[in-house]
């Protein structure tokens, strides 16, 4: 065991999660090494390290120990910079090269207080400008009907921005992203019928808005989901010890999504912690997927208790041991559709199996129960090959999110501990 | 009309009041439509069951330590200990993480070098996984089936089969010679040079009659390869010939050494003598008298000559044919690996240009039997102790170290006053951060502290830190040693 373990329970494959690709994680590792750092200290709180430039100012870097928050003074517009996760992973490598000392004043400027969550409305509800989008939207859907959608066909990209971005300003982004790519593959067969059933599906949405207060609590609160909005908590939080079992990073156009998933060690729930990055310093790096915490969860009141937001205080350590998934597809598959039948407007289900294996299809990979009920991969899905050396060697557990009738795994589980799918590397085909 | 279709036409046609309604009823429809199908969607059966988990497997899971420090090299971060590390995985009968075999394999069909060692690293689970990927067949067994070494020679890719014919020539060389004789005549002149390179693993007697006629190759690559391959063979039909030539050819009169040139004819030629331009007669003489000497036996001087090694070897260094036998004697050692020929050479020519590839083809005890010798007087020869030091990259011993922590400081303060051995010494303290035995790294460690402060040497010094301090962590991540607190990195 690590001498820095009880205070940094993070392992280096932990922190490579956080690299944006690949050749950032072997870059930055190619400076964690102390003998090319000026200096290097840490305190109670914190601990920062100083990097050497030609003709320049130092770089200075600082990381605050209670909630991992980065801060650096490079100006890379990739969150975390090489320097800030170089040198997390010098401090977990190797703590006692940084020394002990008194904390420098440029450290104690920058010292950031502990990342508090924004409580949300207590009666949410939409403002002025969403239901003047609304009814823009409306009226747009409506005339792109009215005129054929055969027509639609031969509009330009910019037909699509320009209501996108209308709906950006009425700040109906979730909404907007969507959009966008509606204009994409009008040379398919299939275009026109695709477009006609999300044409149908948002008009639905729209129609709900219009009886939005004659609605339950919980299916208004599914509907202000819907827009980003964040709807109301549940009557009490539950607090648990949770493992962070899967982390997502998301890009749609320019909206960034986060989303950590954790899973109840006692009762098995899963909770979604889903942010909009509009920083990338937002982004949390702090809950790493392996990890275990005992924390206040608290649920949004929606009709399917999914997602949530966290807490209070915690602290983190280092989790191994066995956690039972469904072994079942057929069985997971009937719970998300029970899901979607509560919540039509759910895209997102997270679903931990276990003892399934990975197999080839031809062109696809899929995931595979004993019963032979199968779910596929995205093509270039990363892990593809250690999932399926796992399933060999002692049966797969691998958590992910179901989304457009595929199955995108996170995370899996090892005899180590979990862990992030996106530190794995290996197997071309 | 469907909704479909009439959502494709659109329906301007229609008067105001119906035009909305009707394209609420298309939306609407469309849109439960879609709803109900969303919601009831259903998992698709295969008659595929997936596999069952291996039950063969009898190697406990390692630590999270062991596999973290398996990752980091494979990513590239200290490199050169992965064979160090798949040796302790080995020995601790630890099984190598299912998620790190794809990266690993992956290695391995890259730098074909490390293949036996992956081999013997991986359990069933690797096994079968390397069966998985056309990439890794080289994996998919203990043993390199007959099967796969056939499918992987008829390949077109230039790399797989340099790999698996590398694996067969050690695994079973008169096989791997048996196979690539059927498309030799075909193959490319690329092709060529590297087969007949890597013929010299598990070169044997058996490659004789092969390597006889490469030496009429059209490829010249190919000639002198084969020439330098068959004089690794002391009973080779080249080594009689190349023996008869230095019967007639040279000779030792008791108190010097005569050379005649031998008239280039093409039988020479075709053994491996060089034909050189070169205007130097003294020159092209020594180069000529070194091709003879580096392709006979070495027995043979010391039977035809009947002198003992080492007087065979003053007289030579005394004599006007120096230069061509110690370069000649030198690589005939290298290629015969003659141990003792080795040593007797090092000592007699302290590590001259010619002399000091022979270091790491010392074993143990001859290497330790020569650095004795140099470190009676270390700063002689140009430093030959500390040379030998830098050059062996063998794993040390407790002797080897021991005998290296005596002379370690008389040999920093010396090297430290000339500007130009400051890159042997760097080196010098990165091989002993590299391949010094665990049970001295803590005196190692202290060693390193002590000249932390040497402006010349922080980068070095900090830098076998790092080293030092990675290995102690591997061997930790198995228990085979107690944790040792290691001097701080940064003073």
């Amino acid at each position: 065991m690590r001498q820095n373990q009880s205070l940094f329970p993070y392992t280096s494959q932990q922190l490579l999660s956080l690299a944006d690709n690949e050749h950032f994680a072997r870059s930055s590792r190619g400076i964690a090494l102390p003998y090319r750092w000026l200096s290097l200290g840490q305190s109670e709180d914190a601990f920062w390290g100083e990097y050497p430039q030609k003709d320049k100012d130092n770089i200075r870097t600082q990381i605050h120990l209670a909630d991992m928050q980065m801060s650096c003074n490079c100006g890379s517009k990739t969150f975390p910079c090489h320097h800030a996760l170089a040198l997390v992973l010098m401090f977990q490598e190797e703590a006692l090269d940084f020394e002990r000392v008194s904390v420098p004043d440029w450290v104690k400027a920058k010292l950031p207080g502990l990342r508090q969550a924004n409580r949300p409305n207590e009666n949410p509800r939409l403002d002025s400008f969403q239901i003047k989008g609304l009814e823009a939207l409306e009226t747009w859907l409506f005339d792109l009907i009215y005129l054929g959608l055969e027509q639609a066909r031969h509009y330009p990209f910019a037909f699509w921005y320009e209501m996108a971005n209308h709906l950006v300003d009425a700040r109906l982004g979730s909404l907007a992203e969507d959009l966008k790519t509606w204009g994409q593959g009008v040379t398919k067969d299939d275009w026109s019928r695709e477009l006609l059933a999300k044409m149908g599906k948002l008009h639905i949405l729209l129609e709900a808005f219009k009886r939005f207060d004659t609605l339950d609590k919980p299916v208004q609160a599914d509907l202000l989901q819907v827009l980003g909005i964040k709807p109301a908590f549940e009557a009490e939080p539950i607090e648990d010890n949770w493992l962070v079992i899967g982390r997502a990073k998301l890009q749609t156009g320019n909206r960034k999504l986060e989303r950590i998933w954790l899973k109840s060690l006692t009762t098995g729930q899963l909770a979604g912690l889903e942010k909009a990055l509009l920083k990338p310093e937002l982004s949390d790096t702090q809950l790493l997927t392996g990890l275990s915490l005992n924390a206040s969860v608290h649920y949004y009141a929606t009709s399917v208790p999914l997602y949530a937001d966290l807490f209070g205080a915690y602290k983190l350590k280092h989790k191994v041991g066995k956690l039972e998934g469904e072994s079942s597809i057929k069985t997971s598959l009937e719970k998300v559709a029970k899901a979607k039948a509560k919540n039509p407007w759910l895209i997102v289900f997270p679903l931990h199996l276990s003892e399934v294996s990975l197999v080839s299809l031809e062109s696809d990979w899929a995931l595979v129960d004993k019963d032979g009920y199968h779910l596929t991969l995205p093509k270039r899905t990363i892990g593809r090959w250690q999932m399926r050396a796992k399933a060999y060697e002692s049966g797969l557990s691998v958590f992910g999110e179901y989304r457009s009738g595929q199955y995108f795994p996170l995370a899996m589980e090892t005899a180590q501990g979990w862990i992030d799918l996106s530190v794995l590397r290996g197997g071309s085909l | 009309m469907s909704f479909l279709k009439q959502a494709l036409l659109g329906v301007k046609q229609e008067s105001s009041t119906n035009a909305k309604e009707n394209v609420q009823s298309i939306l609407q429809e469309s849109g439960i439509r879609q709803l109900y199908l969303e919601v009831g969607e259903v998992a698709q059966q295969l008659a595929y069951k997936g596999v069952q988990p291996s039950t063969l497997d009898s190697r406990h899971a390692c630590s999270a330590e062991a596999a973290e420090l398996l990752a980091e090299i494979l990513d590239g971060r200290f490199a050169d200990l992965l064979s160090e590390l798949l040796g302790l995985f080995r020995c601790s009968q630890k099984a190598v993480p299912a998620f790190l075999l794809p990266p690993l394999l992956d290695k391995g069909s890259k730098v074909y070098t490390l293949r036996p060692e992956i081999i013997e690293s991986i359990t069933e689970v690797g096994h079968w996984l390397a069966s998985q990927n056309p990439d890794w067949g080289f994996a998919e067994a203990p043993v390199l089936s007959l099967d796969r070494l056939q499918k992987d020679w008829q390949s077109t890719n230039s790399s797989l089969k340099q790999g698996i014919f590398y694996q067969a020539r050690l695994q079973n060389p008169a096989l791997a010679l048996s196979l690539m004789q059927t498309t030799w005549k075909s193959e490319t002149p690329a092709s060529v040079t590297w087969i007949i390179r890597l013929m010299a693993y598990g070169l044997s007697m058996q490659d004789e009659t092969f390597l006889e006629l490469a030496l009429d190759d059209r490829n010249l690559t190919v000639r002198r390869k084969a020439s330098e391959l068959l004089a690794c063979l002391p009973d080779s039909r080249l080594a009689t010939r190349m023996t008869e030539v230095a019967r007639e050819h040279l000779s030792f009169d008791g108190s010097d050494i005569h050379f005649e040139q031998p008239e280039l004819k093409p039988e020479l030629l075709r053994d491996g003598f060089l034909f050189r331009t070169w205007k130097d007669e003294e020159k092209l003489k020594q180069a000529y008298l070194s091709d003879l000497v580096a392709a006979v036996p070495l027995d043979y001087w010391t039977e035809a000559w009947q002198l003992p090694m080492a007087d065979l070897l003053s007289i030579v260094l005394e004599s006007s044919c120096r230069e061509g036998m110690i370069k000649g004697l030198a690589t005939a050692a290298e290629r015969q690996t003659n141990q003792g020929w080795m040593k007797a050479l090092l000592l007699k020519d302290p590590l001259s240009i010619t002399t000091l590839k022979l270091v790491n083809l010392l074993d143990e005890q001859s290497f330790l039997e020569i650095a004795k010798e140099f470190a009676k007087h270390p700063q002689d020869n140009d430093y030959a102790f500390a040379k030998a030091y830098s050059r062996w990259t063998e794993a040390w011993s407790e002797d080897v170290y021991d005998l290296w922590q005596d002379q370690w400081e008389s040999v920093v303060s010396n090297l430290l006053t000339e500007t130009k051995h400051m890159f042997m010494l760097r080196s010098l303290f990165k091989q002993a951060a590299k391949l010094s035995p665990i049970s001295r790294f803590k005196q190692l460690a202290q060693t390193f502290s002590q000249y932390s402060k040497q402006t010349d040497l922080i980068g070095a010094i900090q830098e076998s830190q790092s080293l030092l301090k990675f290995r102690n962590r591997m061997f930790q991540s198995f228990d085979f040693v107690t944790p040792i607190q290691l001097e701080k990195g940064k003073e």
